[in-house]
């Protein structure tokens, strides 16, 4: 597809299905300043807001991806046309994604700005956590076509980061607010496997046999 | 018939596997976890029976004091303001009247505690083999001054406590549990312990840990499953069947409601049973209330389960399904971990998720007995308010009076 | 080029239940409607000439294109799901616009073929409506526009008329019968004055095969000397419809006109041959090949 079309159908999207979802992502961004304190923090500290609680943006932003079109008889529609619908719902998972590299970027300036002690670490560190949550939410809204579904997985994963600090190992979530940062190279990698897996499978399910007019069937 | 239909569509639907997945995880690996060593008898003549917060003026103005010099001079003041750890930083200006607040409470003026230069940090410390141990700070020698009545020390410590921001370890809800502990006796223990025994019969005890530990899980879950049923007319267009259908609106939303919440009780009563034959396999010889946990699960999670349902099918109803999923979700967030009650007690009328993470405190969990019944009485009323009002909309929509459209385009002009 | 869709022993499977059975049809231009039960597997042959499923054995081409060049098929085709729903936010023209997007239609001959569209199907007052405020009927009117937008060769609706009322289910067929001048309109319906009113030739699905095709006509003259009609009294309505498959009755008082199918002149007093109708003959279509029609029609 033409840039200049890719460009409309982003905007289009943004205007009918984003705005909102961004709009709850920055009531988030604007709440964490007073959840946590943002000012003369030290390193693990600063890690906090960005891991424990700004991470959730990234849940809000990627898991209604799909969401537009769970309705059947639209995807269907949107199905027939020329266009692959895979590609419309990657414009999305690109603009969100930017979005959130904004959400998070803008935060990491301003919490540097009050005398913090972020880096480029922080911002990375932070964006990984993020994107984890939204990937999960992504790939289990995508897979079950139930964005629901998404949400729920990903607000699970979020608690249980609470509590299962050991057993969660190299996908603990908020590592950076106990001062180790490896974690960050596995939620990195998983969240890409997880985004390329979702689309894997999608255009598996779109091609082949296997669709989910099946179930609607059943229910009818 | 339409009950057992509208279970049929919960039980098989994704986020049903999910949430039945969920509270055996947390089941097994939490609750059954903590079960797998008995609660022993306490002997006599230890050393330690672990502390107990009691409010002893003579025993927390001198500890408070001591915590706030020692917080004054390292310069950072833990805080929890909304339930996550925050290291506060104070201005010159909020930290100048703090420095009042210490010379009128330990007679040290500001330029004396400044001056002072073999400051060291206490606290806790862990060493290499685990072990913890608390070293004393450094501080200059405290004495409270005698004209300083309880009730003004306290109100200076608001007062400190509003400086850092709220949230601190002198504000009212932690003072006391942080420095007015006392040392438990062997009586104590003891009578605590005959508690758990022969008041608790032990499974009560084991049940409200089992709550504790579903009841966090349960406040949030079923919003999700409520948000997949009442989307998923719209998904597979039944709705205007639906609509066209010759039931009442009243009859067909809690048909509905009730096959959610009872399909989502199903996990609860056999966690429950399991509970119960756990806890009896490591109390083989004890008298134990066999009817504790039912009992339990009804009283605490049920309210849980229904207020979370109820809150997804009205806002679904109103709005959408992903806002259901928002509001749920932070009311969940300020229960919980932006709870500032702590793990055990502390149970208000309106908190949501009630917390009681420990197997002792029969007092401290009967003292509140009150407020906890008008807590799940009142939730178990305003879920079925909201389903009510559920009915009340979906009605208008069947009538026309609503559309889908008004109520979007209403939504976004408020 | 090759005007035609070809369907070769297409088979098609959801799971273990198959739903289309080694199905073979030719398509040509002018309108062709698919009548069937609800369930019947017109739905997935149509989802399958749109490219949105694959099948599992056989093949199926449009206008020469094999229907796993989605891509391809999809700037040919048309396509009206049964039920037409679109993002209810979005207003009539802005739905039309993102759906042209879609279809790669340059912005210029976009609106213009939007204008001339909305036009055609008397939307164009309503083009600042939201989808959600829209009627049923405007709905479908709005899904014929955005199936013709691209101005597809094959034009593919299913179950277009379901749900509307009369008159504007005569309108939407009269629109439909216009643009089938110059393409390929298929059509599938289990309603059998669509087909009567509007198509050349058709063709009877059950159970994911094709029973028979060809054109009204034919159909009709197939039943013809099958289809009888009885006055008899109320009470013995249950022994009639025990033996006979009904297509019709007309109450009178306490006698019953009743239109029965069968393929020998029964042995009754007062029984007298009639005309098929369309639905007569579709009917009998069904009885002849075997299909349990005894419970009456949908």
């Amino acid at each position: 597809m033409k840039l200049n079309c890719l460009l409309a159908v982003a905007g289009i999207n943004i205007r009918h299905h984003f705005k909102s979802h961004f709009l709850l992502a920055l009531i988030i961004a604007f709440l964490t300043p007073v959840i946590f304190g943002i000012s003369s923090l030290n390193a693990e500290g600063s890690a906090q807001p960005l891991e424990m609680f700004l991470s959730l943006t990234g849940l809000i932003l990627l898991t209604p991806v799909f969401y537009p079109e769970q309705d059947e008889n639209i995807r269907d529609l949107i199905r027939s046309k020329r266009t692959e619908h895979l590609e419309v719902c990657f414009v999305r998972l690109l603009y969100s994604l930017l979005a959130l590299a904004a959400i998070y970027g803008i935060f990491t300036i301003f919490m540097y700005c009050s005398e913090d002690k972020v880096t480029f670490r922080h911002f990375i560190g932070g964006y990984s956590s993020a994107l984890f949550l939204g990937a999960l939410g992504f790939f289990f809204a995508g897979v079950c076509e139930n964005t629901a579904a998404g949400y729920m997985v990903g607000m699970i994963f979020y608690i249980s980061n609470f509590a299962l600090k050991k057993e969660l190992k190299n996908l603990y979530l908020f590592s950076m607010s106990s001062g180790s940062f490896h974690e960050k190279y596995s939620l990195m990698s998983v969240s890409v496997i997880l985004i390329f897996f979702t689309f894997l499978l999608l255009n598996f399910r779109y091609s082949s046999a296997f669709s989910p007019a099946h179930r609607n069937k059943n229910i009818k | 018939m339409l009950f057992f239909r509208e279970c049929k569509k919960v039980i098989f639907s994704v986020t049903f596997v999910i949430y039945c997945l969920t509270l055996f995880i947390v089941y097994f690996s939490q609750f059954q976890a903590d079960c797998s060593r008995p609660l022993e008898k306490p002997v006599p003549g230890l050393e330690s029976y672990g502390t107990v917060a009691v409010e002893k003026p003579e025993l927390l103005m001198p500890a408070a004091a001591q915590g706030l010099v020692d917080e004054y001079l390292s310069g950072i003041f833990r805080a929890y303001p909304y339930g996550f750890y925050k290291e506060v930083r104070l201005t010159d200006r909020k930290k100048r009247k703090l420095g009042e607040i210490i010379e009128r409470i330990t007679g040290i003026s500001p330029a004396d505690l400044d001056s002072f230069e073999d400051y060291e940090s206490g606290g806790y410390v862990m060493d290499d083999n685990g072990v913890i141990s608390y070293t004393e700070p450094n501080i200059p020698e405290i004495h409270i001054p005698d004209d300083l009545t309880y009730e003004e020390f306290r109100e200076l410590m608001r007062q400190a406590d509003s400086l850092i921001g709220g949230g601190s370890r002198y504000s009212d809800d932690f003072i006391v549990e942080n420095f007015s502990l006392a040392d438990k006796t062997y009586e104590d223990a003891l009578a605590e312990y005959e508690h758990f025994l022969h008041d608790d019969r032990i499974t009560a005890a084991y049940a409200r840990l089992y709550c504790d530990y579903l009841g966090i899980d349960l406040s949030i879950l079923p919003v999700f499953i409520a948000v997949y049923v009442s989307e998923r007319d719209r998904r597979v267009h039944m709705e205007q069947l639906v609509y066209s259908r010759k039931i009442s609106s009243l009859k067909l939303i809690f048909t509905r409601y009730a096959a959610m919440v009872s399909s989502m009780f199903i996990p609860v009563l056999i966690t429950s049973i399991l509970a119960f034959f756990e806890v009896k396999s490591h109390y083989p010889d004890n008298d134990l209330d066999s009817t504790a946990f039912i009992r339990y699960a009804l009283f605490w999670l049920l309210p849980d389960i229904m207020t979370a349902s109820s809150v997804g099918m009205l806002v679904t109803e109103i709005s959408s399904g992903l806002t259901a999923v928002f509001v749920q979700g932070a009311w969940w967030f300020i229960s919980t971990i932006g709870a500032a009650g702590g793990l055990t007690g502390n149970i208000g009328k309106l908190t949501l998720v009630m917390r009681h993470n420990s197997l002792l405190g029969y007092d401290v969990f009967n003292a509140q007995w009150d407020n906890i019944a008008v807590n799940r009485i009142f939730f178990t009323v305003l879920s079925i308010a909201a389903a009510v009002l559920t009915a009340v909309i979906f009605e208008m929509k069947r009538r026309g009076a609503l559309s889908e459209a008004k109520l979007s385009v209403g939504s976004r002009r408020h | 080029m090759d005007n035609k869709i070809k369907i070769r022993n297409a088979d098609k499977f959801y799971g273990k239940k198959q739903a289309l059975k080694n199905v073979t049809l030719t398509i040509n231009q002018g309108m062709f409607g698919l009548l069937g039960r609800n369930g019947a597997g017109k739905t997935t042959l149509m989802k399958c000439l749109a490219a949105l499923h694959g099948i599992e054995g056989g093949s199926i081409t449009v206008c020469g294109i094999p229907i796993s060049e989605a891509r391809e098929i999809r700037s040919i085709t048309g396509y009206l799901p049964q039920d037409f729903s679109m993002y209810p936010s979005m207003t009539v023209q802005e739905c039309l616009d993102y759906l042209g997007l879609l279809s790669q239609t340059e912005k210029p001959l976009r609106e213009k073929r939007i204008k001339m569209l909305l036009k055609r199907v008397n939307l164009y007052e309503q083009r600042n409506k939201k989808f959600g405020a829209l009627s049923g009927g405007m709905k479908r009117r709005l899904g014929i526009a955005q199936a013709l937008l691209h101005d597809p060769q094959v034009l593919i609706v299913d179950e277009p008329t379901a749900g509307l009322d009369p008159e504007e289910r005569i309108r939407f067929r009269n629109l439909l019968c216009e643009v089938a001048e110059e393409r390929i309109v298929i059509l599938s319906t289990h309603i059998v004055g669509d087909i009567e009113a509007a198509c050349e030739k058709i063709a009877i699905m059950n159970d994911g095969q094709i029973l028979w095709q060809g054109t009204v006509p034919e159909l009709l003259q197939n039943a013809s000397g099958k289809v009888f009609t009885i006055n008899v009294n109320k009470k013995y309505l249950p022994l009639i419809k025990e033996k006979f498959i009904v297509t019709g009755m007309l109450a009178q008082n306490e006698f019953t006109t009743v239109r029965i199918i069968s393929d020998n002149m029964p042995a009754l007093q007062g029984i007298a041959a009639a005309r098929p109708n369309v639905e007569d003959a579709y009917m009998y279509c069904l009885y002849s090949s075997g299909c349990d029609v005894s419970g009456g029609k949908e």
